[in-house]
C-alpha cells in the first residue's frame, strides 16, 4: 500500500500555546487510522490544518506525494472532513445543500447520497435550521461520503449520535469505506468504539505523536503485569518499557510496552510470590500512554516490527513528560 | 461551483431587493398623487440615504451567515480556493447593488419628472458638481467595498456597520487633508483624485490578503493581519496615486499664462515656454521653465520668474528671475535662487513686469506667511545691474498686481488688496514713482482688478470702483497726465472692460448680459447687444476684441457646452461658434487679429480658431 499523506515537522500555535510541535505523521492508502489524544492535544487542529481551514506555522504536508500549500484546493476534492460539530447554512434545505456540494466534487455520487439519506433517516426536503445536532452530524456524513473521498478525516463525529446509528455507522459505513479503499483517520473520545474498526493507532500528546503502531501489534505487545510480594515490594522494579506502575500494599500493577521475553525474565528476577500477565483494552492502553507518570525506555527504531517499538520520543523518555 | 455560490449569495439578499422595490413603488405612488414636494424629497432620500445605507448593509452582512451558522470550517474545507470564495461573494453582492441601481435607472426612464429631479444620469450636474445619481453610486460603491472588506473580521454586524462609517468619515477627512497638503506643495496636482478610487480598492486588497492567509480561529490575529495589510495597501494606494499624477502630468500641458505681443502669442505650460506665430500656424517651444512660471513680454524680450531648488538650502525650492529674447535665445538669470544671506531668502518672487522698452524689470518678493507675508517691490535692469528695492513695503494682502508701466517708464501702476477683514484698509490703485519712491493713491474701493487696464497708449486707466452708498459699480476712466476721472457707466455689475487694440474704445459687460462699448471720441456708451447668457449667473464670461477691432468675442456656456459668441462691434450681429471640447466653464481666450486662441485647461490643450473660416486646430 502506498503512502497517501505525509506530514513533516508541522507546527501550530495559538498565541503562546503551542499545540503541534514538529509533528510528523504518515498515512498509508486504504488503512483505518485511530488518532487518540486528550482534549486540546491538537487532533482537531491537525485536521483543520490539513484541510486548509487554518494555516500552520511551519512544516510540510504532502498528499499523494505532492506538497499542499495553505491556499491550495486541489487536494480537497479527494479528501473528506467530518468535523466534531457540522455547521451548515441554516436557511438551506438538505437537498439544496447536497446540490451546493455536488458542484464542488467531481466524484459526487447522487445515488450514494440518496442511499445515505435513507439509511440515516434524513428527509431531503427538511430545513437544516430545524435539524438537531445529531441530525446535522448525520448530514455531515452524507455530505462527506457522497463525494467519494479517498481520504476521510473523522473528528470525533459519533459522540452526538444515538447508539443504534453509531453501531450501524461503525459496523456498516466505515467498513464499507474501508473496503472501498478509502483511508480513514478517525479521532474519537469513545476509544472503545475505535477498537472494532482501527488498524493503526496514533497517540498524540504534548503536540507530538508519541505512539505510531499497528493496532493488533499494540494490543499484543502491551501487557499489564500483576505482581504480589510476600516480604514487601521492591523500591524500584526497573522494568524495561514500563508505562505505568501502581502500588497497593504488597501488590504492584505495571503496564509494559513492549512486552517481550526479556521483560518477563526481569519480572521473574524481582521474585514476586505470584505474578500474572493480562492484555489491556485500547482505552486502558491509551490511558497508560498518556498517564502523567507514564515512563518507558526509549526504544525507538529498535527494528522489532514495522514501526520499531512504535514509541516516538526525543530524549530519554518515551514521550515528552 | 462558483455559480452556485453566486446564486446562494443572491438568494440571501432578496430582502434588500424587496426593500428597494418598495421604496421605488412609493415614488410611483407619489408621482401618481402629483405630490411634487414629497416626490422630490423621497427621490433625494432614496439616492442619498436609502441606497447607500443598503450598500452598507449588504457589505457589512457579507459573511453574516458564516458567522451565524459557524460555517467557516465547512466553507473553507470545500475544494475551492479562498480567494474564489471572496470573489464569488464580492461579485454576487456587488451585482446586487448594481441591480438596485439598474432598477432605479429603469425608473428614471419610465417615471415622468424623475429625471429632472436627479438631473439625468450624467456624471455631473448642471452646476458642474457630481450629479445626485453619480454621487449616490460612488458613495454606495465605496461604502459597500469598505464594509465588505472588513465584514469577515468580526461577527457583530452592527460593529462592522459603525466601523465602516468611522472608516469612511475618517478616510474622507484624511484624504481631504492629504490633498490639501499636496496641493499646497504643488498646485498643479489634479489627478491625485485617483486616490478616491484607489482607497476603497486598498481596503479590498487588504481584505483578500487577510482572507486567504489569516487564521480564522483567532479573531485578534485575523484583525491584526488585516490592519497590517490595510496599512501597506493604503500606503501603496497613495503612492500609486502620486505616480499616476506624475505620469499624467508628463503627458499633459497645463497652459497657465497667455499673453499677446506684436501679433504673436506667448504662453507657458508647467514645463515649457511656447510662442504661437499665426503665419506659421504652430506653437514653437522657445525654452524650458520650471513652475510656477510667470512672465512678461516687451520689446523683443521676456522676463520670467521660475522655481528652482535652492543652491545652498538644498531641501527648499526658491524662485529666480531671468530674461531672454523673445525667440528663447540668450537666457540669463538676473536674480539667482538666493543663498542664505540673500534678502530674497524664503521669499516668493513674482509677478514680474518688463518695461515697454525692455530695459528694466519690476518684480515683487513676498516673504512666507510665517515671516509676515510682506510684499516688497524691486526693480532691476535687464543686464542684471541696479537691483533696487522700492522704499514702501506692502503688508500681507490678498493680492498685489502690476497693472503696467506709465508712458514715462518711471512709474508703475499697482493694485493692492488688503487682507480679508483688515479694518480701515481698502483696495487701492497706486502709482509708484520708482525714482522718488513716492506712492500716490489713485483710487480706493477698486473692484475686479483682473480686468483693470491701461490704454494701449498708456494715457488712460480704466477701472471699476464700488460705490458703497448706492451699492453699484462704476466704470471710471482716468487721464494719467491730468489725473482727471470720468464716470463711464454705473450698473449693478460691470465686468470684462477691455480696450480695443487701437485704444479708441472700451468694451464691457453691464450686469453680465449687456455688451456695451464706450467710444473715447464721442464720450458716450452704446449698447451693442442685450443677450441671454447660458453660463453660471455669478461668473462673468471672458471678453476680447478681434479682427482689427471689428468684432467682440465672448466665451459662454450654452446648454452646458462652451461656445464663442462673436458680435459685430457695430450693430451687434451675433454669430455662435461651438468650441470643439467640453468644459464646465467658459474658456480662456486670446485674439491675434482674425485668430482666436482658446485654452482647454482640463485636457491641457490649446486650440486655434480662424474667425473667417471657422477652422479649428490644436496647436498644443
Amino acid at each position: 500500500m502506498g503512502e497517501i499523506l505525509s506530514i513533516q515537522n508541522l507546527s501550530k500555535s495559538f498565541g503562546r500555546k503551542s499545540v503541534l510541535r514538529d509533528f510528523s505523521l504518515t498515512l498509508e492508502k486504504g488503512k483505518v487510522y485511530g488518532l487518540l489524544g486528550k482534549n486540546g492535544e491538537g487532533k482537531t487542529t491537525l485536521m483543520r490544518v490539513i484541510m486548509g481551514v487554518i494555516p500552520s506555522d511551519g512544516g510540510e504536508i504532502q498528499y499523494k506525494g505532492r506538497r499542499i500549500c495553505f491556499n491550495d484546493a486541489w487536494h480537497r476534492k479527494e479528501i473528506g472532513y467530518i468535523p466534531e460539530d457540522s455547521f451548515f447554512f441554516s436557511a438551506m434545505r438538505i437537498k439544496e445543500l447536497l446540490d451546493f456540494n455536488a458542484s464542488f466534487y467531481p466524484a459526487w455520487d447522487w445515488r450514494k447520497a440518496e442511499d445515505y439519506l435513507g439509511r440515516l433517516n434524513l428527509d431531503g426536503r427538511g430545513r437544516i435550521g430545524q435539524l438537531s445536532r445529531g441530525m446535522k452530524l448525520k448530514l455531515g456524513f452524507v455530505v462527506a461520503l457522497a463525494a467519494k473521498p479517498e481520504l476521510l478525516f473523522l473528528d470525533d463525529p459519533t459522540s452526538g449520535i444515538d447508539v443504534p446509528t453509531r453501531q450501524d455507522f461503525l459496523k456498516g459505513i466505515v467498513r464499507e469505506l474501508s473496503d472501498a479503499g478509502t483511508t480513514l483517520l478517525f479521532s474519537s473520545h469513545l476509544v472503545h468504539e475505535l477498537e472494532r474498526i482501527v488498524e493503526h493507532i496514533h497517540i498524540l500528546d504534548g503536540g507530538r505523536i508519541i505512539l505510531d503502531e499497528e493496532y493488533l501489534a499494540l494490543k499484543n505487545r502491551t501487557r499489564r503485569v500483576r505482581m504480589e510480594f510476600e516480604g514487601g515490594t521492591p523500591d524500584s522494579t526497573r522494568l524495561a518499557g514500563l508505562l505505568t506502575e501502581r502500588r497497593e500494599g504488597n501488590r504492584i500493577d505495571a503496564v509494559i510496552y513492549p512486552w517481550v521475553e526479556d521483560v518477563a525474565k526481569a519480572v521473574e528476577a524481582l521474585t514476586p510470590s505470584r505474578w500474572e500477565v493480562e492484555p489491556l483494552s485500547l482505552e486502558e492502553i491509551f490511558m497508560s500512554f498518556i498517564a502523567p507518570g507514564a515512563k518507558s525506555e526509549t526504544t525507538q527504531d529498535r527494528g522489532d516490527g514495522p514501526h520499531g517499538n512504535g514509541l516516538k520520543g526525543d530524549g530519554e523518555g518515551a514521550h515528552a513528560d | 461551483m462558483l455559480i452556485k455560490m453566486f446564486l446562494k449569495e443572491w438568494k440571501e439578499r432578496i430582502p434588500f431587493f424587496l426593500l428597494e422595490i418598495l421604496l421605488m413603488a412609493a415614488l410611483v405612488v407619489l408621482r401618481l398623487m402629483n405630490n411634487d414636494l414629497l416626490f422630490n424629497y423621497m427621490t433625494g432620500m432614496i439616492l442619498i440615504f436609502f441606497i447607500p445605507f443598503s450598500a452598507l448593509l449588504i457589505g457589512s452582512s457579507a459573511f453574516h451567515t458564516e458567522f451565524k451558522n459557524d460555517a467557516w470550517t465547512y466553507l473553507f474545507s470545500r475544494p475551492v480556493k479562498k480567494w474564489a470564495i471572496w470573489m464569488a461573494k464580492f461579485a454576487a453582492q456587488l451585482t446586487v447593488l448594481a441591480t438596485i441601481f439598474l432598477l432605479f435607472l429603469l425608473l428614471l426612464e419610465v417615471l415622468p419628472g424623475l429625471k429632472d429631479v436627479v438631473e439625468g444620469y450624467g456624471l455631473t450636474s448642471r452646476q458642474g458638481a457630481l450629479s445626485m445619481f453619480t454621487a449616490s453610486f460612488l458613495i454606495s460603491v465605496a461604502a459597500f467595498m469598505v464594509a465588505f472588506s472588513i465584514s469577515f473580521l468580526y461577527e457583530k454586524q452592527l460593529i462592522i456597520l459603525l466601523l465602516t462609517i468611522v472608516i469612511g468619515v475618517g478616510s474622507a477627512a484624511f484624504l481631504e487633508k492629504f490633498l490639501e497638503v499636496v496641493r499646497s506643495w504643488y498646485p498643479l496636482v489634479r489627478n491625485i483624485k485617483s486616490i478616491y478610487a484607489l482607497w476603497p480598492l486598498a481596503f479590498a486588497a487588504a481584505s483578500v490578503r487577510t482572507f486567504t492567509r489569516a487564521d480564522f480561529s483567532q479573531t485578534k490575529v485575523k484583525i491584526l493581519s488585516f490592519v497590517k495589510s490595510a496599512v501597506v495597501f493604503l500606503a501603496a494606494a497613495l503612492m500609486a496615486s502620486a505616480i499616476l499624477t506624475v505620469l499624467t502630468l508628463e503627458r499633459k500641458h497645463y497652459v497657465f499664462q497667455l499673453q499677446a505681443y506684436q501679433g504673436e502669442s506667448y504662453f507657458v505650460t508647467e514645463k515649457k515656454f511656447f510662442r504661437f506665430n499665426p503665419d506659421r500656424d504652430k506653437a514653437e517651444r522657445i525654452g524650458r521653465i520650471r513652475p510656477p512660471a510667470e512672465f512678461s513680454v516687451a520689446n523683443g524680450k521676456i522676463a520670467f520668474v521660475q522655481m528652482v531648488r535652492g543652491k545652498e538650502i538644498s531641501h527648499q525650492y526658491q524662485d529666480e528671475l531671468g530674461i531672454m529674447n523673445a525667440d528663447g535665445r540668450d537666457e540669463k538669470i538676473l536674480v539667482e535662487a538666493p543663498p542664505k544671506d540673500s534678502p530674497h531668502l524664503d521669499r516668493h518672487l513674482g509677478p514680474c513686469l518688463i518695461s515697454p522698452d525692455g530695459n528694466a524689470i519690476a518684480y515683487f518678493a513676498t516673504s512666507s506667511l510665517t515671516r509676515g507675508g510682506v510684499h516688497t517691490l524691486w526693480t532691476i535692469r535687464s543686464d542684471g545691474t541696479e537691483n533696487k528695492k522700492f522704499p514702501r513695503e506692502f503688508p500681507e494682502g490678498n493680492a498685489i498686481e502690476f497693472k503696467g508701466w506709465t508712458k514715462s517708464g518711471r512709474e508703475l501702476i499697482v493694485f493692492w488688496a488688503p487682507p480679508m477683514g483688515a479694518a480701515g484698509l481698502k483696495k487701492q490703485l497706486l502709482k509708484l514713482d520708482l525714482e522718488t519712491g513716492e506712492c500716490q493713491n489713485l483710487a480706493e474701493n477698486v473692484f475686479k482688478s483682473f480686468d483693470l487696464c491701461l490704454s494701449p497708449d498708456k494715457n488712460y486707466l480704466a477701472f471699476v470702483v464700488f460705490d458703497e452708498a448706492c451699492g453699484r459699480e462704476i466704470l471710471e476712466l482716468m487721464n494719467l497726465e491730468t489725473m482727471e476721472k470720468k464716470e463711464i457707466s454705473v450698473a449693478t455689475s460691470i465686468d470684462r472692460y477691455k480696450w480695443s487694440e487701437k485704444g479708441d474704445r472700451i468694451a464691457f459687460l453691464e450686469d453680465k448680459s449687456r455688451l456695451c462699448v464706450y467710444a473715447m471720441a464721442d464720450g458716450c456708451v452704446e449698447v451693442v447687444k442685450d443677450f441671454m447668457r447660458g453660463g453660471p449667473a455669478s461668473l462673468a464670461p471672458p471678453l476680447i476684441w478681434a479682427s482689427e477691432d471689428h468684432k467682440i468675442i465672448i466665451g459662454d456656456l450654452i446648454n452646458s457646452e462652451p461656445v464663442l459668441r462673436i458680435f459685430e462691434a457695430i450693430g451687434g450681429t451675433e454669430q455662435q461658434v461651438r468650441v470643439p471640447f467640453t468644459s464646465r466653464s467658459a474658456p480662456t481666450l486670446l485674439a491675434l487679429d482674425d485668430i482666436v486662441l482658446v485654452r482647454d485647461f482640463n485636457r491641457g490643450r490649446m486650440w486655434r480658431l480662424r474667425i473667417d473660416t471657422g477652422d479649428w486646430k490644436i496647436i498644443l
